[in-house]
C-alpha cells in the first residue's frame, strides 16, 4: 500500500499518471502573504479558482526545530494590525491549470464597519445553482464582537471586467439559529440551495433564499460510522457521482500543545461516498496531499491544509487545496486512478 | 522552472536538496508565504547545519519583504545565528534590517562580528543561496553609517569618504555611500595615509617615508610637491591653528625642516605650538600686524618659499597688507572660502595677487566636489610650475587633483 502518511496524495497521484500545480498571483496583488483554501468551479464553460487571501504568514515549524518566538504554529500578521482579513481572489484557468486572469472580488456590499477583527468572507466554496453562480463561506464580521459566524452565500456576477458581488445572503443555522459559529457546510451541486452541514452523522439542510431560513432537511443522529473518531468536517464541493451517489473530500482535525502549553495542529483529509439516502457508504483512509512529518516518540502528524473545492474536467478530477495557509495548489487525477483510490477504501 | 521543481519534491517529498531547491524558488519568484512554508519544512527535515542556516535567512527575508513584523524577523535571523554564530551572512542581513529600524547600536554590533569573520581570514560560500548578501564591502557600508549614526562624528564621515574614494564599492553601496556623503558633508579634512601612495599623481622626494600629513586638504604636500621634496625651506602661516592638526607647517617643519614664522590670534592655540613646535608662533591678530616690521625683526629674506592665509573673513585684510614690493612668495595658499561667503573676497585677492605677478593655478580647491574654499598660486620668479599641476576645471575637488583613478 502506498505510503499515504509521509509522502501524500500527490506522490500517489503522480506515480500514476496525475499531475501537481502551483498557483502563485503577483505580490502586488497579495504583498506575499497567505494565499489559500482555494475553491474550483466550472461556471458558463470558464475554469474559475477562488483563493482566499489572507493578511498573514502561518510559521509553521512540523519539526519543533524551530519554532516561532511564540510557538510552533503561529499566525504572523503585520505588527500594527491583530485583524485577521480576508479577500477573494477569483482566477481564470486554461485547461493546464495556467492563470489567465486574477483579480480580488469587489465585495460591494461591504457597509459599515467590521464588528470583529475576522474580516472578510472565509473558506469560500465555489459552485452555481440556477445558473447563479455563488462563493459560500463563513462571515465573522458582521453580528456582534465576540465572532459569531454565519455561512453567507455571496452571489457574484462578471461585470466590466471584474468579478462583483451582487447579492449577498446571511444563512441562519437551523432551528433557533443560537449557535456559535457554523462554518464548512458544504453545497451540494446537483441539489440547489441544499448543504451538507455535517457528516457523520451527515445532516443536509435547505436553504430558502427568499424566506431567508434553514431547515434541516435529513439527520439520523444514530446513523454515523463508528470506526471514525474524529469529526468530518466540510471540505469540498458534494457532487453526484451515479446511481444516486454523491461523494465529497471532507477534512478533520487534531488539535495539540507543545512542552509549553502552546498551540499545534493537524489537519487530515479523507474521501467520502453516499447513497441516495445519504448513508456514508465508502469512505478512505485518511490522507495528506504533501506529505507529512510525525513525532516518532508521540506519532502525532503536524501538517496544515485545506481542501476546499474540487471539479471534473475531461477525465479529470482537479483538486484545489492550500497548503500551510501560505500556498495554493491543484491537484490532477486521472478519474479512475482517483475512483480506484476511493474503491481501496 | 517551478513546476518542475515542485514535481521534483513531491515525488521525493524527504530529498531536502530537492525541498531547498524548491523552496528558493518561491523565495525568487516573492512568493513569501510559500517561501516561509517550504523553508521551514526543509530546516525541519535538514540535519545539515548550513541548510537550515540558508533557511533561517531565507524565512526572515520573505517576512522583512512582507512589512511590519518585525519579531519574526529579528528571531529569523537569530535562529541563523544561532545555528552558525562565526558567520558573516545572518549578522549583515539582521543589522541591514536593524539600520532600517534606527537601531544603530546593536546594528553596529553585528556587523562587527561579521567584519571580524572575513578580517580573520573567512571566506563567502557560494554554496549558499543568498541573494541581497553584502559581502565584505556592503559590510563596511554598514559599519560606516553604523558609526555615522551612533555618533555623529567626523569619524563616520571618514568612514564614508574611505568607501567612495578608497575602495571599489558595487552596486548598489556605490551609490548608497554617495548619497549618504552628500547627506552628511564632506569631512574636515582629508588625510593623505601611506595606502594613497600608488594614486599619489605628484610624487617627490621623500614622499615614500610619509605615512600620514597634517593639513586638512593636502596644502602641505601640494608645497613639497611643487619643491619636490625641499628641505629647509621658509613659510609664513597666518591663522596657523593648532600646532598639528589641519596644520600646514607641521609636516614642512617635522620631516623636511623648514623654518618659518606663525601668527594666530588665539592664545590656547599658540600656548600649545609654543609647547610643542620649534619653530617661531606670533600671537598677535593679524589684520593688525606690521608685516614689514615683523620681517626686519626676524631678518626674513625676500623670499619666501610658503605663505598661508587662512583667517575666514579676515583674510583678504591681511593679504592687503602684506608687503608684497619687497618680498616674494613662491607658493600661497589663500583661504576665501567661496562655499559660504561668496566670491568677493576670492576676487579682490585675484586681482591683487595678478597685479604682482602671481600665477593661480589651482584655483577653487574644494574639500568636497561641491564647496570650494581656497586658491592656490605660485609665483614664477620663484618656481618653474610643471604642466601636470595646472588645471583648467571650474573646481578643484582635492581628491580629484592629487589623485588617479582608482584601479578596478
Amino acid at each position: 500500500m502506498h505510503d499515504l502518511r509521509h509522502h501524500g496524495l500527490v506522490h500517489y497521484a503522480l506515480k500514476r499518471g496525475g499531475s501537481i500545480h502551483p498557483i502563485t498571483l503577483p505580490k502586488e496583488l497579495t504583498g506575499e502573504t497567505g494565499i489559500m483554501n482555494p475553491s474550483i468551479f466550472m461556471h458558463e464553460g470558464r475554469i474559475l479558482l477562488n483563493v482566499r487571501h489572507v493578511n498573514y504568514t502561518l510559521y509553521h515549524s512540523e519539526g519543533k526545530k524551530f519554532p516561532h518566538l511564540w510557538g510552533p504554529l503561529q499566525y504572523i500578521h503585520p505588527e500594527n494590525d491583530v485583524s485577521l482579513t480576508t479577500h477573494n481572489i477569483m482566477c481564470e484557468l486554461d485547461a493546464n491549470m495556467n492563470i489567465l486572469s486574477s483579480g480580488r472580488i469587489k465585495m460591494n456590499l461591504d457597509t459599515g464597519e467590521p464588528t470583529w477583527n475576522f474580516i472578510g468572507l472565509e473558506d469560500g466554496r465555489l459552485f452555481s445553482w440556477e445558473d447563479r453562480l455563488f462563493l459560500c463561506g463563513v462571515r465573522r464580521d458582521a453580528y456582534d464582537d465576540q465572532g459569531t459566524g454565519r455561512m453567507e452565500m455571496c452571489e457574484i456576477e462578471f461585470i466590466d471586467d471584474e468579478w462583483q458581488e451582487v447579492g449577498r445572503h446571511p444563512i441562519p443555522a437551523p432551528g433557533d439559529d443560537a449557535t456559535f459559529c457554523e462554518k464548512n457546510w458544504m453545497p451540494i451541486i446537483d441539489m440547489p440551495w441544499h448543504f451538507v452541514k455535517w457528516c457523520n452523522p451527515t445532516e443536509v439542510i435547505k436553504y430558502d433564499i427568499d424566506t431567508r431560513t434553514t431547515t434541516t432537511v435529513h439527520l439520523e443522529e444514530d446513523n454515523r460510522v463508528t470506526e471514525l473518531y474524529r469529526d468530518l468536517r466540510g471540505g469540498t464541493q458534494v457532487y453526484p457521482i451515479g446511481n444516486g451517489q454523491r461523494m465529497c473530500i471532507t477534512h478533520e482535525t487534531d488539535l495539540y500543545k507543545d512542552t509549553f502549553g502552546r498551540k499545534d495542529g493537524h489537519y487530515n483529509h479523507r474521501i467520502i461516498v453516499w447513497d441516495k439516502d445519504w448513508n456514508i457508504i465508502r469512505y478512505t483512509k485518511d490522507f495528506h496531499f504533501m506529505g507529512t512529518q510525525i513525532d516518532h516518540t508521540t506519532g502525532y502528524e503536524y501538517n496544515i491544509e485545506f481542501a476546499t473545492g474540487m471539479m471534473f474536467l475531461d477525465g479529470n478530477v482537479l483538486i484545489a487545496y492550500g497548503y500551510q495557509d501560505n500556498g495554493t495548489f491543484i491537484l490532477k487525477m486521472p478519474e479512475k486512478v482517483f475512483f480506484d483510490f476511493v474503491a481501496q477504501g | 522552472m517551478l513546476q518542475e521543481l515542485l514535481n521534483e519534491h513531491c515525488l521525493d517529498p524527504k530529498n531536502t536538496k530537492k525541498l531547498l531547491a524548491l523552496s528558493r524558488e518561491y523565495d525568487r519568484l516573492e512568493q513569501g508565504a510559500m517561501a516561509v512554508s517550504l523553508y521551514l519544512k526543509t530546516a525541519d527535515i535538514s540535519d545539515c547545519k548550513e541548510i537550515q542556516y540558508e533557511c533561517m535567512i531565507g524565512i526572515a527575508r520573505s517576512y522583512q519583504r512582507q512589512g511590519n513584523r518585525q519579531w519574526t524577523v529579528k528571531t529569523g535571523y537569530a535562529d541563523a545565528i544561532a545555528l552558525m554564530p562565526h558567520r558573516p551572512e545572518a549578522h549583515f542581513f539582521l543589522a541591514e534590517f536593524l539600520q532600517e529600524l534606527h537601531e544603530w547600536k546593536t546594528s553596529l554590533m553585528h556587523v562587527n562580528i561579521a567584519l571580524e569573520w572575513y578580517e580573520n581570514g573567512g571566506r563567502h560560500s557560494d554554496e549558499l543561496n543568498l541573494p541581497g548578501y553584502g559581502g565584505y564591502k556592503g559590510l563596511l557600508y554598514h559599519q560606516a553609517v553604523g558609526i555615522w549614526q551612533v555618533s555623529g562624528t567626523q569619524t563616520g564621515k571618514h568612514a564614508f569618504f574611505n568607501l567612495k574614494h578608497r575602495y571599489n564599492m558595487p552596486a548598489p553601496y556605490d551609490k548608497q555611500t554617495e548619497n549618504m556623503l552628500n547627506n552628511v558633508w564632506y569631512p574636515d579634512t582629508i588625510p593623505y595615509i601611506a595606502e594613497d601612495f600608488e594614486r599619489f599623481k605628484f610624487l617627490f622626494n621623500g614622499l615614500e617615508t610619509i605615512t600620514t600629513n597634517h593639513s586638512k586638504h593636502f596644502q602641505d604636500l601640494f608645497v613639497l610637491s611643487l619643491y619636490n621634496g625641499k628641505r629647509n625651506g621658509t613659510y609664513l602661516e597666518i591663522g596657523s591653528g593648532d600646532p598639528f592638526v589641519h596644520n600646514n607647517t607641521a609636516l614642512l617643519e617635522g620631516m623636511f625642516n623648514w623654518k618659518g614664522i606663525s601668527v594666530d590670534n588665539s592664545e590656547a592655540l599658540c600656548y600649545n605650538f609654543k609647547e610643542n613646535r620649534n619653530n617661531t608662533i606670533i600671537c598677535t591678530d593679524a589684520t593688525e600686524l606690521d608685516f614689514s616690521n615683523l620681517f626686519n625683526l626676524h631678518c626674513v629674506d625676500p623670499v619666501i618659499d610658503y605663505l598661508q592665509i587662512d583667517c575666514d573673513e579676515a583674510s583678504i585684510q591681511v593679504l592687503e597688507n602684506l608687503p608684497f614690493e619687497t618680498h616674494k612668495f613662491g607658493v600661497i595658499t589663500f583661504e576665501h572660502d567661496t562655499y559660504r561667503l561668496g566670491t568677493d573676497i576670492r576676487d579682490r585677492a585675484r586681482t591683487l595677487l595678478k597685479k604682482h605677478g602671481y600665477k593661480l593655478i589651482v584655483n577653487d580647491v574644494a574639500f568636497s566636489p561641491q564647496h570650494s574654499y581656497e586658491d592656490w598660486y605660485v609665483h614664477p620668479d620663484v618656481i618653474d610650475v610643471p604642466k601636470q599641476f595646472i588645471t583648467n576645471k571650474n573646481i578643484n575637488f582635492v581628491w580629484d587633483y592629487f589623485m588617479l583613478d582608482m584601479k578596478d
